[in-house]
C-alpha cells in the first residue's frame, strides 16, 4: 500500500494502480473503503491525464473514468467526467446519460451545475431543441442565447439572427447555395478567426466550395490549410484521401509515375487502410520496379517490388519478379524462396493472364532447384528437383540434373536409380548412358565396375563420334591396365591397353604403354613396333618416353633407359623434374642406379630451380633417407629454398632417430620463414612437428590437413599421373 | 508482290533503331517490342549491326550480340521469355470513385458553442480530491 502511495504522490498513476490492485488481490479482507476510494481517485486522475494530457489516449482515458465510476458510483465528479469524456468522443448517448445522472443524483453539487450546458449542447447535437428540455432553466442567460442562435441549424433553411457568428453565416449561405456570400464569410473568418478551430473549419468549407465547383487544386489547397490549422475530422481525412487518390490516378494515366506516387502517398496519409489505394500504390511501385529493372538497376527494382508486396500483399507476378531480382543481386536463398512463393501463388484458372502450363511449372521448379544448387543447398535442391520431375516426368534433362545433384551429394545409389528410370523411359538416352557408367565405376562395389563399359559402348553404337564415351572407355581400360601393372601382371595389363587402343588407335601414350608391357614380358620384338609407332606419332611427348624408360628401368636395363632418354633430349625440352621422376622408379631397388638420374637433374636444373628440395621430397617419399639427406645438405650449400630444405632435413633426421637434429633444422626453417613472412612454410613445419614428434600427432595432422593440401608434395608427384593432359612436369 | 517489294525496300533502307543498350531486357536492347517474332528480332539485329558496325563500335556490338543470342532461336527465346521480368498487370482504375463529403456538419457549428465550456478545457486539477489511506 505504501509503495502505491509513494507512486501516487510522484504522479506515477500506473505504478500506484498496480501496487494497490496487487494489495487488494492479496489481502481483500484487510482493505478498507479508503483503499477503494484511493483507487477510484487514481483511476480518475489517470483518466483525465490520458484524455487531455500531452500524449492523449482518449479511449484509454474513457476506460479509466468508467473504472473510477464503477468503484465509486455515487461520486458526481467521476460521473460528470465520464460524461465529458464520452461527449468529446462523440458518444452523445452516454454523455447525456451521465450528465442526467449527475443532475439527478447530486443536484446540489457543482457538477450538476457544470453538467447543464454540456447536456443542452449534447441534446442540440442530437438535433433536439434544448429549449424544450428541463435542463434549459438551469442554463445561464449567456448560454441560452448561444443555443438560441444555434437553434437555427436544427431546421432548414437555416435562418440565422444577425448577431450569429460570421462562420455560421457562411455555413448557412453555403447550405442555401449562395456561394459568393459563403466565400465572403469564410474568407473573413480566415482573416480574423476566433480561434484555430474556426480557422480550420473556414478553410475546410472554402475547400468544400471549391470542390463543389470541381476546382480540385483549390480544394486540395484549402483542405491542406485546414489540416495545418489542426482540424481533425473523419470527413476531412476522407476528402483529402479521395482527392489525392484521384490525383494519383490522373497522374498515372498521364504516365507521370513519380507524380502519381507522391499523390498516392499523400492520400495514404489520410486513408491508410483503404484497399483500393493500397492496390494503386502497389501498382505504382511495381511499375517503378519494372522501370528500374529495364535499366538493370536490380537493387532499386527489388526495393520497389518489396514495397509493393508489403503494401498490398504478394502476387504471382511480384514473387516472380522478386525471385529474378534476388537472383540478379546474388541472394540465391531468398531467390529460391521467392520462386517457391511464385509457384504457390500461380493462378489456377486457365483463363487468368498469368496462368502457366504444367510444363512451365516444371521449368520453374527446375529453376528453383538450380538456384539452391548454386548455393550448395543440395537437400533443398534435390527436394525441388523431385517436384520438377513430378510435374514433367518425361523431361529427361531434369531427371539428369536430379541424378547429377544426387551424385554430387554422394547419394550414388539414388543417382543410379534415377538414371535407371531415365533409361527405362529412353534406353538410348546418351547422357544417361554416359553418366550411369561413371556412377557404376565410381561406386564402392569394385566387382561391379566391369559393368560400366557396356553403357559407354552402347553410346558408341548410337553415336560413333561420341568423344566422351570414347575417352571414358580409354580411361577405364587404362586404369585397369595400370592396376594389373601394379600387381606385376604385364600380360593382363597389355590386354587392357589393347582394348583402350581399340577406341583410340592413334594414342601414342597407349602404344608406348603397350610397348612397356611387352618389355616387362621380355617380348622385345613385339615391343619394338609399338614403341616406334608411339615415338613416330608423338616424338616430343615426354609421357611417351616416361612409359618406355619406366619399363626399361623396371626390368633393370639401365642402358636402354638412358638410350631412350637421349632420344627424348634430342626431341624435346626435358625439365629436371623428369629425371627425378625416373630416379623414383629405381631408387627403391638400388639407390646407385638412381644417382646418375639425380645428377642429371642437378646438371639440367637452372641455378634458381629448387632441384635439391625436389630430390629431397622424392627421396623422402621413397624412404631413401640417406639420399634425401645427402642432396638436401647439398641444397644447403646451394642456398636455394633453404626454409623448405630445413623442413625436409628435420623429417629426415626424425627418421634417422635424431630428434635433436630435427628440432635444430626446424628451428632454422622457422627462422627463415619468419624472416620471409612465409606463413605457409611455418604451417608446414608446425604440422611436421605434430606428425613426427607428438603422440597421436598424425591423427591431428590428418584432421588439420583436411583444409590444407599443401603440406606434402602435390598428388601424383611420386606416381604416374592418371591424366593424359596434366602430366606433372 | 507488294509485300516482297516493301520488304526489299526495308532491307535496302533499314530504319534507324533506338536500342536501349543499358537495359537488361534483350527486346529493349534490340529496340523491339516484347514478344516480337524471331523474324522481327533478326531484322532488328541486322539493322543494328549496320547502324553500329562491330569494327567501329565493338562494345555496342557485344551488347547487341548478347541480346540477340538470347532471342536468336525459338528455344532460346522461349527460355528468355519465361525468365524475363514482367511488367505490372495493366492498371484498372476503380469502377466507382468514393464520393466526396461536401455536406455541412453540425459538429463544426458546435465547436464554437463548446468554446469556454468544460468541453474544451484540459486542466481539471481543481477537481482532484486528496486521498486518505
Amino acid at each position: 500500500m505504501r509503495q502505491g502511495h509513494r507512486a501516487f504522490q510522484k504522479g506515477d498513476y500506473d505504478r500506484a494502480i498496480e501496487w494497490w490492485e496487487k494489495a487488494q488481490e492479496r489481502a481483500p479482507d484487510k482493505m478498507t473503503g479508503n483503499v477503494n476510494s484511493a483507487l477510484a481517485q487514481v483511476y480518475f486522475r489517470r483518466g483525465v491525464k490520458r484524455s487531455y494530457g500531452s500524449q492523449p489516449n482518449p479511449s484509454g482515458g474513457l476506460d479509466d473514468l468508467r473504472k473510477a465510476t464503477e468503484l465509486q458510483p455515487d461520486n458526481a465528479c467521476y460521473t460528470y467526467h465520464l460524461g465529458l469524456a464520452a461527449h468529446r468522443l462523440n458518444d452523445l448517448d452516454q454523455a447525456i446519460e451521465m450528465y442526467r445522472a449527475v443532475r439527478r443524483d447530486a443536484p446540489q453539487s457543482q457538477f450538476a451545475t457544470r453538467a447543464a450546458y454540456p447536456l443542452a449542447l449534447a441534446l442540440f447535437q442530437q438535433g433536439k431543441d434544448p429549449q424544450k428540455a428541463p435542463v434549459w432553466s438551469a442554463l445561464s442567460e449567456k448560454e441560452q442565447k448561444k443555443l438560441l442562435v444555434a437553434r437555427a441549424f436544427l431546421r432548414r433553411p437555416y435562418r440565422l439572427s444577425s448577431d450569429a457568428p460570421l462562420l455560421w453565416k457562411g455555413l448557412a449561405a453555403l447550405d442555401a447555395g449562395d456561394d459568393a456570400a459563403a466565400q465572403t464569410a469564410f474568407q473573413a473568418s480566415i482573416e480574423n478567426p476566433a480561434n484555430t478551430d474556426e480557422l480550420g473549419i473556414a478553410h475546410y468549407y472554402m475547400g468544400v466550395l471549391a470542390a463543389r465547383n470541381e476546382d480540385w487544386d483549390t480544394a486540395r489547397w484549402q483542405w491542406n490549410a485546414a489540416c495545418a490549422a489542426g482540424m481533425e475530422r473523419t470527413y476531412l481525412h476522407h476528402n483529402m484521401g479521395e482527392i489525392y487518390h484521384r490525383l494519383a490516378e490522373e497522374r498515372l494515366e498521364q504516365g507521370d509515375v513519380d507524380g502519381a506516387l507522391v499523390a498516392a502517398g499523400e492520400a495514404r496519409r489520410h486513408r491508410p487502410n483503404d484497399k483500393s489505394l493500397q492496390r494503386l500504390i502497389s501498382h505504382i511501385h511495381q511499375q517503378k520496379g519494372y522501370d528500374a529493372a529495364l535499366v538493370g538497376d536490380w537493387e532499386r527494382a527489388r526495393e520497389h517490388w518489396e514495397t509493393a508486396e508489403q503494401i498490398a500483399g504478394g502476387s504471382f507476378r511480384l514473387a516472380y519478379n522478386l525471385a529474378l531480382a534476388y537472383e540478379q543481386t546474388e541472394e540465391f536463398l531468398v531467390a529460391g524462396e521467392k520462386w517457391r512463393e511464385a509457384l504457390r501463388r500461380r493462378p489456377r484458372r486457365a483463363d487468368h493472364p498469368d496462368a502457366i502450363e504444367e510444363d512451365v511449372v516444371a521449368q520453374l521448379w527446375r529453376r528453383v532447384a538450380e538456384t539452391y544448387t548454386r548455393i550448395g543447398e543440395y537437400d533443398e535442391a534435390i527436394q525441388v528437383y523431385r517436384m520438377a520431375v513430378k510435374w514433367r516426368p518425361e523431361h529427361l534433362e531434369t531427371r539428369m540434373e536430379l541424378a547429377d545433384i544426387l551424385l554430387n551429394n554422394g547419394r550414388i545409389r539414388s543417382a543410379e536409380n534415377e538414371l535407371n528410370r531415365v533409361l527405362e523411359q529412353n534406353p538410348d538416352y546418351i547422357p544417361a548412358l554416359l553418366r550411369i557408367g561413371e556412377v557404376i565405376y565410381a561406386g564402392e562395389n569394385w566387382w561391379y565396375h566391369g559393368a560400366a563399359p557396356k553403357y559407354w559402348e552402347r553410346v558408341l553404337e548410337l553415336d560413333a563420334d561420341n568423344v566422351t564415351a570414347r575417352q571414358l572407355l580409354v580411361d577405364y581400360y587404362q586404369n585397369e591396365a595400370e592396376r594389373y601393372l601394379s600387381w606385376g601382371q604385364p600380360s593382363f595389363a597389355l590386354q587392357q591397353y589393347e582394348k583402350a587402343l581399340s577406341y583410340q588407335p592413334t594414342n601414342a601414350r597407349l602404344l608406348a604403354a603397350m610397348g612397356g608391357c611387352q618389355i616387362r614380358m621380355n617380348q622385345l620384338e613385339s615391343a619394338q613396333p609399338n614403341i616406334a609407332q608411339a615415338l613416330a606419332r608423338a616424338s616430343d611427348d615426354l609421357a611417351v618416353y616416361d612409359e618406355i624408360i619406366h619399363a626399361w628401368l623396371e626390368v633393370g636395363n639401365t642402358e636402354q633407359a638412358w638410350h631412350v632418354l637421349e632420344q627424348a633430349e634430342s626431341e624435346a625440352t626435358v625439365p629436371y623434374t623428369f629425371y627425378i621422376q625416373q630416379a623414383y622408379y629405381c631408387i627403391g631397388d638400388d639407390p646407385d642406379v638412381a644417382r646418375p638420374w639425380l645428377e642429371r637433374a642437378v646438371e639440367k636444373a637452372a641455378p634458381d630451380d629448387p632441384v635439391f628440395v625436389s630430390i629431397g621430397e622424392m627421396a623422402v617419399g621413397a624412404n631413401a633417407w640417406e639420399i634425401a639427406q645427402e642432396y638436401l645438405e647439398r641444397g644447403l650449400q646451394a642456398g636455394i629454398a633453404l626454409g623448405q630444405i630445413y623442413l625436409m632435413l628435420g623429417i629426415v633426421a626424425i627418421h634417422l632417430f635424431d630428434r635433436q637434429v630435427a628440432e635444430r633444422h626446424w628451428r632454422q626453417g622457422e627462422k627463415i620463414a619468419n624472416q620471409k613472412h612465409d606463413q605457409d612454410l611455418l604451417e608446414r613445419i608446425r604440422m611436421a612437428r605434430m606428425v613426427f614428434t607428438e603422440p597421436w600427432g598424425w591423427i591431428r595432422a590428418i584432421l588439420a590437413m583436411e583444409d590444407d593440401d599443401d603440406f606434402l608434395p602435390p598428388p601424383g608427384f611420386y606416381e604416374d599421373d592418371d591424366s593424359d593432359d596434366d602430366y606433372w612436369f | 508482290m507488294t509485300t516482297i517489294g516493301s520488304e526489299q525496300r526495308n532491307r535496302e533502307q533499314p530504319g534507324q533503331r533506338t536500342p536501349n543498350l543499358t537495359s537488361s531486357d534483350p527486346y529493349a536492347v534490340l529496340g523491339v517490342m516484347r514478344g516480337a517474332s524471331l523474324r522481327e528480332v533478326k531484322r532488328a539485329y541486322f539493322d543494328l549491326v549496320r547502324q553500329y558496325p562491330p569494327e567501329q563500335h565493338p562494345d555496342v556490338f557485344k551488347i547487341i550480340r548478347a541480346a540477340y543470342e538470347k532471342l536468336r532461336t525459338a528455344e532460346a527465346k522461349a527460355e528468355t521469355d519465361l525468365f524475363l521480368f514482367r511488367p505490372p498487370s495493366s492498371w484498372q482504375p476503380r469502377k466507382r470513385r468514393k464520393k466526396l463529403d461536401l455536406q455541412i456538419h453540425i459538429e463544426d457549428i458546435v465547436v464554437r458553442m463548446q468554446a469556454g465550456s468544460d468541453l474544451t478545457r484540459t486542466d481539471f486539477k481543481a477537481d482532484y480530491e486528496p486521498i486518505k489511506l
